[in-house]
């Protein structure tokens, strides 16, 4: 089963439970932001390890804050994660490889994939591998100039010789069909 | 920032590729460790442009095969054209190469033939089988994530859509529609649903509306089915200019808003 992401008052009682010292609530609170951490941290710099590393102090110093009640509006507990995360992001690239080892604990879960986590992600590409094989060739032509080639529909429509409205209308269509392929396969997918 | 915003704004796909200004790109990110169901979109984003990335080669190198789809509604409007010839050859002073009317039959009724005199009246069944619509499927997001006020109304109406109550879907619609009335998908199948629901004057407002908002994934559906709405309510011009706008977006539709607008053609040329 793909990991289900929690909605914000779910997420506030994650944070009471951490709180109030349930441990088993660590483990929900990071496997429902570990993989936004990474995101966010591997979007910023482009590099998976440091995510991974980054990612891991991110998570150590937002459940230290929750244990020791200093979060004050546990609804928002998403938006803290960010702010600590963007902290701790912009604290690396002014001291850049400053040795923090000391302030990181061992027994926490880990910020790195889990073997869940690698399976969900094979999983979901997949599933977008066979959405996209069920596109017309040239609209995952003008997917791939989009998403991999970073072209505006002006660039793409010269390329190819259609209008930029039939370029941004035919993108907006494959992107909802990959969407909904993939949605509909991953609520079938054993 | 809002899941609106997100949608209506691309926003995902420039922040996969670094186009966001940095207040922009702030914004999404705190949206998105507060928002399960676009953090699952982002995601859904990536793995397609690590795939895209990764078949490359395959998809550059295969030739599109644009000249198949082009004339793939070629078969279909010959049968129909034969059809329509051989039926048309049946009614007495219609005929394709027949003889002129004599007297042009009253306006074709939608629903019924059956006052139409004692004369055959084929076109009222005719003018019934272009007004049919076949519900546009609606694949439901299996996300819990937090939902704004819309979504939720708008989750509530797609259930009952889903289970073919289409009047019930109507009223949660509205309401979604009253709280963003800039939601493509919400107008669209406001329409869709006023249009299954039979009520085609509503459905034609609210299809009127999804185009009004300009590209999105329903620009398309939603022209062809605001031709079938005027359809319903007899404007076969303006269903023609619809099916017409369906055929310039060169779309999956294309071929079948071919084959349509031939049958509308075929329709009108017919004198009543």
């Amino acid at each position: 089963m793909p990991t289900v992401l929690a909605a914000p008052g779910e997420l506030a009682r994650v944070a009471e439970r951490i709180r109030d010292g349930d441990a088993s609530a660590e483990d929900e609170f990071v496997r429902q932001f570990s993989e936004r951490v990474r995101t966010f941290v591997s979007m910023r710099t482009r590099d998976a390890e440091l995510a991974r590393d980054l990612g891991q102090e991110i998570m150590v110093h937002s459940l230290t804050a929750l244990r020791r009640g200093q979060v004050r509006d546990l609804e928002r507990v998403g938006a803290f994660v960010y702010g600590t995360a963007r902290n701790i992001l912009n604290n690396h690239f002014r001291t850049s490889r400053q040795d923090q080892s000391e302030e990181l604990r061992t027994d926490l879960p880990a910020a790195t994939p889990t073997p869940v986590e690698q399976f969900e992600a094979r999983q979901r590409q997949t599933l977008v591998r066979r959405a996209l094989a069920r596109l017309d060739r040239s609209d995952s032509r003008i997917l791939l100039m989009t998403l991999v080639d970073g072209s505006k529909p002006g660039e793409i429509a010269a390329r190819l010789g259609l209008t930029s409205e039939v370029v941004r209308a035919r993108k907006s269509r494959a992107l909802k069909k990959v969407m909904e392929h993939v949605s509909a396969l991953s609520r079938t997918a054993p | 920032m809002s899941c609106e915003e997100v949608n209506r704004d691309e926003v995902v796909e420039q922040y996969l590729l670094g186009q966001l200004g940095d207040e922009a790109r702030d914004a999404f990110e705190q949206h998105y460790f507060e928002c399960a169901r676009c953090f699952q979109l982002l995601q859904s984003y990536q793995d397609l442009q690590v795939e895209l990335a990764r078949s490359k080669d395959a998809i550059v190198s295969t030739p599109a095969r644009r000249w198949i789809r082009k004339w793939a509604w070629l078969p279909a409007a010959a049968v129909v054209f034969l059809a329509l010839r051989v039926f048309l050859s049946e009614r007495p002073g219609t005929g394709i190469g027949g003889s002129p009317p004599v007297a042009a039959p009253a306006p074709a009724p939608l629903a019924s033939s059956a006052s139409q005199g004692s004369s055959p009246q084929p076109a009222a069944p005719f003018l019934e089988d272009l007004a049919r619509v076949e519900a546009p499927r609606y694949a439901q997001d299996r996300l819990r994530g937090a939902a704004d006020p819309a979504t939720v109304r708008f989750q509530q109406a797609m259930d009952r859509y889903q289970q073919r109550d289409y009047a019930g879907a109507i009223a949660p619609l509205r309401e979604a529609s009253r709280v963003d009335p800039e939601a493509p998908h919400i107008a669209f199948f406001l329409g869709v649903s006023n249009l299954l629901a039979g009520r085609p004057g509503e459905a034609a407002d609210a299809l009127r509306a999804t185009v009004a908002l300009g590209e999105s994934p329903y620009l398309e559906e939603a022209h062809f089915y605001l031709a079938k709405a005027y359809v319903r309510r007899g404007r076969i011009d303006e269903a023609i200019t619809e099916v017409e706008r369906t055929i310039r977006l060169r779309g999956e539709l294309e071929a079948q808003a071919r084959v349509f607008l031939g049958q509308l053609q075929a329709f009108k040329a017919v004198p009543r």
